[in-house]
């Protein structure tokens, strides 16, 4: 009796030492296993995220780059000309011997070229940073908006805003970016689209203010990449982080673009 | 001439413990206060194994140096999962436990088993204890922003559990096998005693690798 049971506990404890070794070494492994699972899932969608802030910022700077060569261009082409065309009849008039109709006439002539130059100036600089929203508020800046599209002819902007209080709340900020996301939305529309029709529709839906542009035009295929870059949606897209907006784009080749923009602020 | 077994067991595993140490002590200016808890583990080791040697050259029973010893163990294990460990109720029940363990310890010797025979009572007790902690531990890094195996906690973590799950069943039944042996059965008991030793011994290599992984970050 004593030696049967002397035989079962040695077998006994060492199969249960051998099981429970064999079943720790085996949780380990796939403990360490799942644990580096986990982490190169992280690693790929940080990888992601930041190849996708890189070229979000790779946009900004160009588009800044533009800019700066735009503004650059038209100084130099309208007022940097201007001022070498007046400095030259200044010098013909002080080289050649003139009467006083002549004075008087060159006289107007600077008055308007300087005239000239002044609008010139103004131009370029409402273009740089519209004084109708500081000066007015969001939708005197969206009719200023609309009248320079309309004037040039071409295309007819329409614009609804059913949110004038909240619109006209909005912080500086926010008014100033959602501006040039419509002067972004517009440009696009007249360069690529030729649409004949844009509507801008400014309304409250579930206690958010939301923005619905529409234009008639030739709309593009959404899953094109090419199309994401070339279009300023990048910039479109950053100005949207900065604000805390979020929009949704429904577009398709023949059938017009239309963006819901819903600016995620309690108001 | 002293067997394979004897040597093995009784020497080449007591000095393995030399190796952790020895990293550990070259690693010395990396090493947090969990792992320094670590290193005094491995010193209390070495020095309960020379204790107990010194003590059976002389004939001198050692089983009390191991119920000392279960005590300090625990003491020290117990501390270090206090140290790593973050759950609030966790560390209250360590609190707790790093009381009452002692007392049920010394209770155990003094009332229950001899003091000179194996504490099976207790010391698989403690085992249980300590795999329940490094589980906890395990569960507490299921979601580390690092690589697994630069975290050198997550070695001693491994090394314990090894140890503690495989030598429960050799601490249980370690009074039994002493008493119910004869001549035939020698060979498997010492075998057990091996299992055990290489238990050891891989206790102490996984926590080297873990003193290695030390560098700073």
């Amino acid at each position: 009796m004593q030696e049967t049971i002397g035989e079962n506990i040695f077998l006994l404890i060492i199969m249960c030492t051998g099981g429970i070794s064999l079943l720790v070494i085996s949780f380990v492994l796939l403990f360490i296993r799942n644990q580096n699972k986990l982490l190169k899932n992280r690693q790929q969608v940080h990888d992601g995220e930041m190849a996708h802030q890189k070229e979000l910022m790779g946009a900004i700077i160009q588009s800044q780059e533009t800019e700066r060569k735009r503004i650059g261009q038209d100084l130099h082409d309208e007022v940097g000309g201007s001022l070498s065309n007046l400095r030259m009849l200044i010098n013909r008039l002080d080289n050649e011997e003139t009467g006083r109709q002549e004075i008087e006439n060159a006289v107007d002539n600077y008055k308007k070229l300087i005239d000239k130059i002044i609008q010139n100036v103004r131009n370029i600089s409402h273009n740089l940073s519209p004084p109708a929203l500081a000066l007015f508020g969001f939708t005197a800046a969206l009719e200023e908006l609309s009248d320079i599209i309309n004037d040039s002819g071409g295309s007819f902007l329409s614009i609804t805003n059913h949110a004038v209080t909240v619109s006209e709340q909005l912080p500086y900020n926010t008014a100033m970016s959602l501006i040039r996301i419509l002067q972004e939305l517009i440009s696009n529309t007249l360069k690529h689209a030729g649409a004949k029709q844009i509507g801008i529709s400014i309304f409250m839906e579930n206690g958010l203010l939301t923005i619905h542009y529409t234009d008639n035009g030739k709309g593009y295929d959404k899953d094109d990449i090419n199309n994401k870059r070339g279009m300023g949606m990048q910039n479109i897209e950053s100005r949207m982080n900065m604000i805390n907006a979020t929009y949704t784009v429904q577009t398709a080749p023949g059938q017009g673009f239309s963006m819901f923009v819903i600016i995620g602020q309690l108001l | 001439m002293p067997s394979v077994n004897y040597i093995y067991t009784a020497v080449i595993v007591p000095t393995g413990v030399l190796i952790p140490i020895g990293i550990a002590a070259y690693q010395r200016k990396y090493i947090n206060k969990a792992l320094r808890i670590i290193w005094y583990y491995l010193l209390l080791d070495g020095a309960a194994n020379i204790l107990a040697s010194t003590l059976a050259e002389f004939n001198i029973h050692n089983l009390p140096v191991l119920h000392i010893y279960t005590i300090i163990e625990f003491l020290m294990l117990s501390y270090f999962y206090l140290l790593v460990l973050n759950d609030k109720t966790t560390r209250v029940i360590i609190k707790c436990l790093m009381v009452l363990f002692p007392v049920f310890c010394i209770v155990n010797f003094l009332f229950f088993q001899s003091i000179n025979h194996f504490n099976t009572n207790t010391r698989p007790v403690e085992a249980l204890i300590v795999m329940a902690c490094s589980l906890a531990y395990f569960a507490q890094t299921n979601d580390n922003s690092i690589k697994w195996s630069l975290n050198p906690v997550n070695w001693m973590n491994i090394g314990i559990l090894l140890y503690f799950s495989g030598a429960l069943f050799i601490f249980s039944f370690s009074n039994m096998v002493v008493s119910h042996m004869s001549k035939k059965y020698q060979a498997i008991n010492i075998l057990m005693w091996n299992i055990h030793a290489t238990l050891v011994l891989a206790m102490y290599l996984l926590f080297a690798v873990g003193f290695s992984k030390c560098r700073k970050r």
